[in-house]
């Protein structure tokens, strides 16, 4: 998770449609439905799984995937993103920004509702954004917050927050962060931080209220029948946590589970089989790379990046490691958000061409059939983190094809938490690793300026080691460039120039393919979430309405 | 354990190389054990499929023509026989990274019993002496010990096990490593335990009575007595390590691909599509474990009725 | 025999406090940093975890952490807060050991009831083809890895059957359902006793095997007694004694729990508590599953000496 992305609102007009003049209100629901809201499609329960269990339901006290996509259900943001990323209102009703004071003036939408019944104030939403903000807080994305210089009230139900210097990107970025009830948290932020009850009992306005928490079995919220969109269509969403990608799998098959987020290639074919299921592949803003430490040789020598990007067969990679479910990368840019420049073609597996860029940066082959230069051998270990077997067989291939120029690898296996470990101090020799969860509203500084390269004394997220004053000025000017296509125009130069350059080797984009009833309806998308719509999932099904 | 039968007690079990007329017994008593260990059946196929396997591991080279960790992704998941595009034959098939599945088993034959072997001998050397060490002085250097023995059992293998995984590169080395330094604390408990039980008897107590000194004692008095569960236990440690392998391979702490052994081919093939589909990339190499831990499991079995001095047909 | 088992308890102690000292040791020299489950450099803005390192205190000195839990432990009978999620260490372990214990118990009971009378056969009707199938097929149980085994046995008694559920505890949450949790319970349970059979019922072959030869057996027999009394009233009882000792050393396993069968049939047992809590460093959770694991292994240690002094009682406990 990077932004709190919620789901959303969205207009089903094929279904407005087909309802006619049979559409009224639930009885049972607060006074205002979303458009395209059928309640006819009211009820049932819905089954999904996670890998792992959550961790804390407050949001902005975790960074993994399991705590954040159940905080989702409960938790709403001053704003929400729509399907293509463009931020629209949620708790917040209307929003207006003065360029001259650098603030931003935020109406929050009234007779909103705690889950615990107690009304929803500018006064959460200033205590919120206190917290995010608060230096001795546990939230780790507290740098996201860092362009902010005030929030303050100025209404029960207006805010107002200012800015300390141009961000373009914080509206899709930072104002859909969740709120959260400040009446929950008498001890503020220690009660933030530390206290177990609150973490483990979350009160929000969402379509879902919490229900339930039984350790590593399972989650359930229900619907938030007072919602102020109109209650979701499902009764109940069960989160199982099964922590085995063979047994989820089968459990879908079974049927015992109704939804899985991503199958692994190696199990699509057998659920492909049950005719009650159905593959739906979906865009995840991803992208996967071979990395290593940009600094030390021979990965310095832009000529032996770009040998070992020819020299890897990444079609191969796509039809039998990926099993066609993937494309070929060519940059950090997945190929459906506008930063992705069409006219940039990865570099082509040509051996040849290899050969020669190795024979140019000064490798030559020795007596051993290994290229070696000043005495020094090409020979080096190819690391991926334990239990990730596609990347495992990245790391084969490569072994290789590579072996073929007269590189020899070595593939190895580290646990999750070394593997970081070493990869923070630049010690891994190449790696294969995936960066992902963006949209249209991306943002590479993190990863690739070289302002962020980790030392000693202070951390940071380029441990690639990057260091390009080229790349570091188009990152710098995109963030502040406010037209949104000058920006873009920005990164689509990065593109092409990270492409040529062989930043890294750029692998793939993978796709995901979620697994499902084929019962199971409504279910829409985002680059960043497969769960963006949850409240308008509905069985096609009477008999599983119940 | 139990009232101790007479025949036990004669010293022609002691291993003494000093008298010819000592090892002519030694030799009676070797065929006195073949007789008595082919009568269990299952224990003649351990052992003649044991061979086998150990067969198949020292010529591997000789038994294929391709070789362990050269192979191209585009032949992969090819069925057992032969390959009607590139002609190439393949007994077992391929496997996802299209890597021969018999050429990897022959050549996995050789890493899986290596480090098996390897760590028994280890675990057993230290076991034994630790034990017997423990045991038969008793008291309160039993108790130090022992202590030390429960201290080892109560931190989680699986903790020290990545620490190690983390210090030392996965190889055949480094797995014996971790097999033997976490495997032996087994083997000392079950050898102090029989040396408790023997040396309370008769002989020991004669051999102490006529000033024989503590460590001799051992090594000549009780020892021998205890080959039998020793032997027995060491076989099974053979077994357990072949598993463990495995086990270390799931883990992603064993040997590393390319590298073929039959932990991380069974390992590799653990996914759905794979099971269901393209069976023989798991049935192969799950059948030679099996097939190599029941053998091995059936030699210590047959060994435990042989050896065992108290089973008198 | 008394003094002898309150000397052992008060040995355990240091024991006990020395496993805890090797145990923070080991965890100052595992690679690795416990605040590293805050970061996810594959998907993520940049994070800032020093708010987090202050908390959990991991900059402090090894001396001082140690210091720190020890004095939490002793004085307050406190193992400390998990660094994942906060949650007290104590609260964490005690919601996993009911369905381990639960597990690992069936397990050990079902592995029992099969291998008893396995090992009684199998010794009296030594070399026959009874003993060789029964041989075999308990043996088979230690030949199969058991995350290969937990999956075929999934994929044929789960899919292919449709006997038992696929995974989890229990379907019913409402109320407690008998049937549901054996439903539920019938694979994994079974898959790991299968694994358990053969050291037992070859223990119980070879024991009994020798037991048939003594005097009093002989003696037994020599009065008339019909074979089976023979076998059931003098041989049997004798021969269990030495499995009692086997049994004894089991109950480490009772609350450490199966990782592999804990994973796949996604159990919520204390294996999968361990592993999960060694793979992101979360020493206060290490420690706590280590100091129970310590006092489990010391407890039946005990009960393991005490038992070899009941069958065999030429050793004397505690005597030289």
């Amino acid at each position: 998770m990077q932004n709190f992305k919620k789901k959303l609102l969205t207009t089903t007009l094929a279904s407005a449609v087909a309802l006619g003049g049979f559409s009224f209100l639930a009885t049972d629901s607060a006074d205002a439905a979303r458009p395209g809201y059928d309640p006819k499609k009211v009820g049932g329960k819905v089954i999904l799984t996670s890998f792992s269990d959550a961790v804390r339901l407050i949001p902005y006290t975790t960074s993994d995937s399991a705590s954040s996509r159940i905080q989702g259900m409960i938790f709403e943001g001053m704003l929400n993103l729509d399907q293509k990323g463009n931020p629209i209102p949620q708790l917040a009703t209307k929003w207006t920004y003065d360029k001259a004071s650098m603030t931003y003036t935020f109406d929050l939408r009234k007779g909103v509702k705690w889950h615990d019944g107690k009304p929803f104030t500018a006064d959460d939403v200033v205590f919120s954004y206190q917290m995010y903000m608060n230096p001795k807080s546990i939230n780790s994305y507290i740098g996201d917050f860092g362009t902010i210089k005030s929030v303050t009230k100025t209404g029960t139900h207006q805010v107002k927050i200012q800015l300390k210097e141009k961000d373009a990107l914080i509206v899709s970025n930072v104002f859909p962060a969740a709120i959260i009830p400040k009446h929950k948290f008498p001890k503020g932020v220690d009660d933030f931080n530390k206290n177990n009850t609150v973490h483990r009992n979350p009160v929000g306005t969402g379509p879902f209220v919490f229900k339930e928490w039984k350790t590593d079995e399972r989650i359930v919220v229900k619907a938030n029948k007072s919602y102020w969109n109109g209650r979701p269509y499902m009764d109940e969403v069960i989160t199982r946590i099964l922590p085995d990608a063979n047994v989820e799998a089968i459990n879908l098959i079974k049927g015992d589970v109704d939804w899985v987020e991503a199958l692994t290639p190696a199990t699509i074919a057998q659920v492909a089989k049950d005719k009650d299921l159905k593959i739906t592949k979906w865009d995840y803003g991803q992208f996967d790379f071979i990395g290593f430490n940009s600094k030390v040789a021979p990965f310095n020598d832009v000529r032996v990046r770009q040998a070992l990007t020819h020299g890897l067969n990444r079609q191969s990679i796509v039809d039998k490691i990926m099993l066609g479910k993937a494309y070929i990368a060519s940059g950090p840019f997945h190929p459906k958000i506008p930063q992705n420049n069409p006219a940039v073609k990865p570099l082509a597996f040509d051996q040849k061409k290899a050969a020669a860029l190795l024979d140019a940066a000064g490798w030559k082959k020795g007596s051993d059939g290994i290229r070696a230069k000043d005495g020094k051998k090409m020979d080096f270990e190819f690391y991926f983190n334990n239990g990730n077997k596609s990347r495992e067989k990245i790391g084969l291939l490569a072994q290789q094809d590579w072996g073929k120029l007269g590189v020899k690898v070595s593939v190895r296996g580290l646990e999750w938490s070394i593997f970081l470990d070493r990869y923070a101090k630049g010690e891994l020799d190449t790696f294969a690793l995936g960066w992902g969860g963006y949209d249209g509203n991306v943002e590479h500084k993190g990863f690739f300026h070289s302002e962020n390269i980790p030392t000693a004394t202070s951390p940071g997220n380029n441990r690639n080691r990057i260091d390009d004053p080229k790349i570091d000025k188009w990152l710098d000017t995109y963030l502040q460039e406010e037209d949104r296509n000058k920006r873009i125009k920005i990164y689509q130069e990065m593109h092409k120039y990270m492409a040529e350059n062989a930043t890294v080797i750029w692998t793939v984009h993978p796709m995901k393919n979620m697994g499902h009833d084929k019962d199971l309806k409504g279910i829409k998308t985002t680059l960043s979430s497969p769960m963006f719509n949850l409240e308008d999932w509905y069985w096609g099904t009477a008999a599983k309405r119940k | 354990m139990g009232i101790p039968n007479p025949s036990v007690n004669s010293p022609v079990q002691l291993k003494t190389p000093k008298t010819s007329e000592k090892d002519l017994k030694i030799e009676s008593k070797a065929s006195v054990i073949w007789r008595r260990y082919k009568k269990n059946k299952l224990a003649v196929i351990g052992l003649l499929v044991f061979s086998t396997m150990c067969f198949l591991a020292i010529f591997a080279p000789l038994l294929t023509p391709y070789k362990p960790d050269v192979y191209d992704i585009l032949d992969q998941f090819l069925p057992p026989g032969n390959d009607p595009f590139s002609g190439k034959f393949h007994l077992m098939g391929t496997d996802a990274m299209g890597g021969d599945v018999w050429t990897r088993i022959v050549f996995g034959a050789r890493i899986s019993l290596s480090v098996a072997l390897l760590a028994c001998i280890c675990t057993v050397s230290v076991g034994i002496i630790y034990g017997a060490v423990s045991g038969y002085f008793g008291g309160w250097i039993d108790n130090i010990m022992m202590r030390i023995v429960d201290a080892i059992q109560s931190i989680p293998t699986f903790f020290l096990l990545l620490i190690v995984a983390a210090i030392i590169t996965p190889s055949l080395w480094s797995t014996v490593l971790v097999l033997s330094v976490f495997g032996w604390t087994g083997m000392a408990r079950i050898v102090r335990g029989e040396i408790l039980s023997l040396k309370k008897r008769d002989y020991v107590e004669a051999a102490r009575a006529t000033g024989e000194k503590k460590a001799s004692t051992i090594f000549y008095h009780v020892l021998p007595n205890a080959i039998a569960p020793i032997t027995v236990i060491a076989t099974l440690d053979i077994a357990a390590n072949i598993l463990a392998e495995a086990s270390l391979s799931f883990l992603g702490l064993g040997i590393q691909p390319p590298t073929p052994s039959w932990g991380n081919m069974l390992t590799s093939a653990q996914e759905l599509t794979t099971v269901m589909d393209y069976v023989w990339v798991i049935i192969f190499p799950g059948s030679f474990i099996i097939l190599t831990v029941l053998a091995v499991n059936f030699i210590g079995d047959g060994l435990r009725d042989a050896l065992d001095p108290r089973m008198k047909e | 025999m008394t003094k002898y088992i309150i000397r052992r308890v008060l040995q355990a102690i240091p024991l006990l406090f020395i496993i805890s000292i090797i145990s923070f040791l080991l965890m100052s020299l595992a690679p690795g940093d416990p605040t590293a489950m805050y970061e996810n450099p594959e998907a993520g803005n940049e994070q800032d975890l020093s708010a987090i390192r202050e908390q959990l205190g991991v900059d402090d000195p090894i001396y001082v952490q140690y210091y720190k839990w020890l004095k939490l432990l002793v004085l307050e009978g406190n193992m400390g807060y998990s660094f994942q999620d906060g949650q007290p260490v104590l609260e964490k372990i005690l919601q996993r050991v009911p369905a381990t214990l639960l597990l690992m118990a069936t397990a050990i009971v079902i592995s029992i009831i099969i291998a008893i009378p396995i090992g009684v056969f199998s010794a009296v009707k030594k070399y026959s083809i009874f003993d060789y199938f029964f041989t075999f097929t308990s043996f088979l149980g230690i030949a199969v890895p058991s995350f290969f085994i937990a999956l075929i046995a999934i994929l044929v008694f789960s899919l292919k059957l449709s006997w038992f559920p696929v995974s989890g505890l229990r379907e019913n949450y409402d109320a407690f359902d008998l049937w549901d949790r054996i439903h539920h319970l019938a694979l994994p349970s079974l898959t790991l006793a299968f694994g358990l059979i053969a050291s037992k019922s070859r223990y119980m072959r070879s024991s009994m095997l020798e037991v048939i030869k003594q005097d009093y057996v002989r003696t037994a027999r020599a009065k008339g007694l019909s074979e089976g009394k023979v076998i059931f009233k003098h041989a049997l009882r004798n021969a269990l004694i030495p499995i009692i000792t086997i049994l004894a050393l089991q109950l480490p396993a009772l609350f450490g729990g199966s990782l592999f069968i804990e994973q796949l049939f996604a159990w919520p047992g204390m294996g999968r508590l361990t592993v999960n809590a060694i793979f992101i460093r979360d020493y206060q959770v290490i420690m706590g599953t280590t100091m129970i694991a310590g006092v489990m292994v010391v407890f039946s240690n005990l009960i393991a000496d005490i038992c070899y002094a009941i069958v065999d009682p030429r050793i004397q406990v505690g005597k030289n």
